[in-house]
């Protein structure tokens, strides 16, 4: 008996010691998500700060690489079908590739387009929140004295957390394009919301 | 009483009477108004019509007859009574997780369900097409005369100039914010604004700068009449876009107008066009600050009137939850 409480107890001591020295344990799987979405923030940032790529005549080539590191973190699947919502369904699957395709490219012009004019606000990572496959990472962009507050929306697909929406000052972009769409197919068509969309990305 | 207190507390009065309902309470308040009001504690007095005022908007009566085509069935007032909220401003006790419900639900909400069409945004606009082209108006004004005003405007004002007149105007709406967390129940952002305004309005020298932010560290309360009313329930009712002034809602409007009240032009009789000359200016310096925005919404909307409803719809619900 007294070696089992010996052993309980030094068990329960090694446990301890081991809590107090590293109480980052339990945690560290649920910032994998914040890490993830802070590299690609960050490369990001380099790309945008980087002097050779600065001005308009090498927009191309920074918009390639730009879009290299947007096309990993982005999931324009599950944007394309969150938007579109109950008329995903109705969709032939060329259908769904186009629209991908087409959605992906604004989305990704849209977001190049914000971050470029990225001079040197700080980005703090403030909290993140986990609820099966989706998850929540928050962050505030501190712009001399202003606050604004961007938070990510992920999901884990094939064991990788990809973005599917993004948050601004309280502002959904998926439910902003989910409005836009839902109304141009209403009073329109779907066909039409394509060639919209082909219009508005010849003229980026 | 001077002419004019008495012309103040008469249109007032008539707030209260347009209201339907003059519960008890809202007409003792009244009388212990209109007494302050003869002395010298005038704002105080207006702070109080004001409280009445949303409060009694805020009783569901009022707002099922101006949101809907129901009647108004008079009720007994001691039912209404026992509904009215609680002004003595006790802290509401949140619970402890009440981050990780509302992250939660925040997940939730997104919680993708096929059948989804995004009913949620969808708010009632009866007159779309005049809404249209009031907006294909306001776009135009926009970029053709506003936008290149506040782009030389900048030019000629530098940043900080700008951020001290952004200060001033702003801390001139801190009684607005106060009152509207009053009736909210938010005692934490009744002190917050009331710690701004009277350290910006003394230390800040008349609201130019910002002590109390920089340096007490306290955050700005961004409360108005609109979203006390969206506390208490009242629906948005229509969306209406306004020429010059954008989007807004039916309860939108009414909140404008009762905040009117407590703005420094009805308080210290400012005349039209002095209150014109610097209401306008205050919009132009705040486009200053945000000036290439509406090109990028431009650029990557489709629809660019229902992105800014949405966009508009969006912002005022994250306002209110906050």
């Amino acid at each position: 008996m007294k070696i089992y409480h010996q052993l309980i107890k030094n068990i329960f001591t090694v446990l301890a010691i081991i809590l107090l020295f590293f109480p980052e344990l339990p945690s560290a799987q649920a910032s994998e998500i914040t890490e993830g979405v802070k590299k690609t923030l960050d490369s990001i940032i380099v790309i945008v700060s980087r002097e050779d790529l600065k001005n308009n005549e090498k927009k191309a080539e920074r918009r390639v690489l730009l879009r290299e590191v947007i096309s990993k973190k982005f999931s324009y699947y599950e944007m394309s079908r969150r938007s579109l919502t109950k008329h995903w369904k109705e969709r032939t699957a060329e259908e769904k590739k186009e629209f991908i395709d087409l959605f992906g490219k604004l989305l990704e012009n849209s977001y190049a387009n914000k971050i470029e004019s990225f001079t040197d606000e700080k980005i703090i990572y403030i909290d993140e929140k986990k609820k099966g496959n989706v998850a929540l990472v928050k962050t505030i962009i501190q712009k001399n004295n202003d606050e604004i507050p961007v938070n990510y929306k992920l999901v884990k697909l094939d064991n990788d957390w990809k973005i599917y929406d993004f948050i601004v000052e309280g502002v959904s972009m998926i439910k902003n394009y989910r409005a836009q769409f839902k109304k141009i197919i209403h009073k329109s068509s779907y066909e039409e919301l394509v060639n919209k969309l082909k219009k508005k990305l010849e003229k980026i | 009483m001077e002419c004019n207190d008495r012309v103040i507390a008469f249109i007032l009065l008539i707030q209260l009477i347009l209201s339907k309902k003059v519960p008890p309470k809202a007409v003792n308040l009244y009388l212990s108004g209109y007494l302050f009001m003869k002395t010298k504690y005038r704002f105080s007095a207006i702070l109080i019509f004001q409280l009445v005022f949303i409060l009694t908007l805020a009783e569901k009566g009022f707002a099922e007859n101006l949101f809907t085509n129901e009647r108004i069935i008079p009720g007994e007032l001691s039912e209404v009574d026992k509904h009215k909220p609680d002004i003595s401003m006790e802290v509401v006790s949140a619970p402890d997780d009440s981050g990780e419900q509302e992250a939660n639900k925040e997940l939730e909400d997104d919680f993708f369900d096929d059948d989804d069409d995004g009913g949620d945004e969808a708010i009632y606009d009866p007159i779309e097409p005049l809404n249209r082209l009031v907006w294909s108006f306001n776009d135009k004004l926009y970029d053709n005369v506003v936008e290149p005003v506040a782009r030389e405007y900048g030019t000629v004002f530098p940043e900080p100039v700008r951020i001290m007149i952004r200060n001033f105007f702003s801390n001139l709406a801190e009684p607005i914010a106060l009152v509207s967390s009053a009736a909210q129940n938010n005692k934490e952002k009744v002190d917050r604004s009331l710690g701004r305004f009277l350290i910006n309005s003394t230390l800040g020298i008349g609201g130019l700068f910002d002590p109390a932010g920089k340096i007490f560290n306290i955050k700005k309360a961004n409360e108005d009449f609109e979203q006390a009313l969206a506390y208490h329930n009242v629906p948005t009712g229509a969306y209406i876009m306004l020429p010059i002034f954008g989007p807004t809602t039916t309860r939108g409007i009414v909140g404008k107008i009762s905040q009117f009240f407590l703005t420094p032009e009805f308080v210290f009789g400012i005349d039209i066009l002095t209150t014109t000359g610097a209401r306008s200016g205050e919009m132009v310096n705040e486009i200053s600050f945000n000036l290439g925005q509406k090109k990028e919404l431009d650029s990557f909307a489709l629809d660019s009137y229902t992105s800014v409803k949405d966009y508009y719809i969006q912002r005022r619900k994250a306002l209110i939850k906050e």
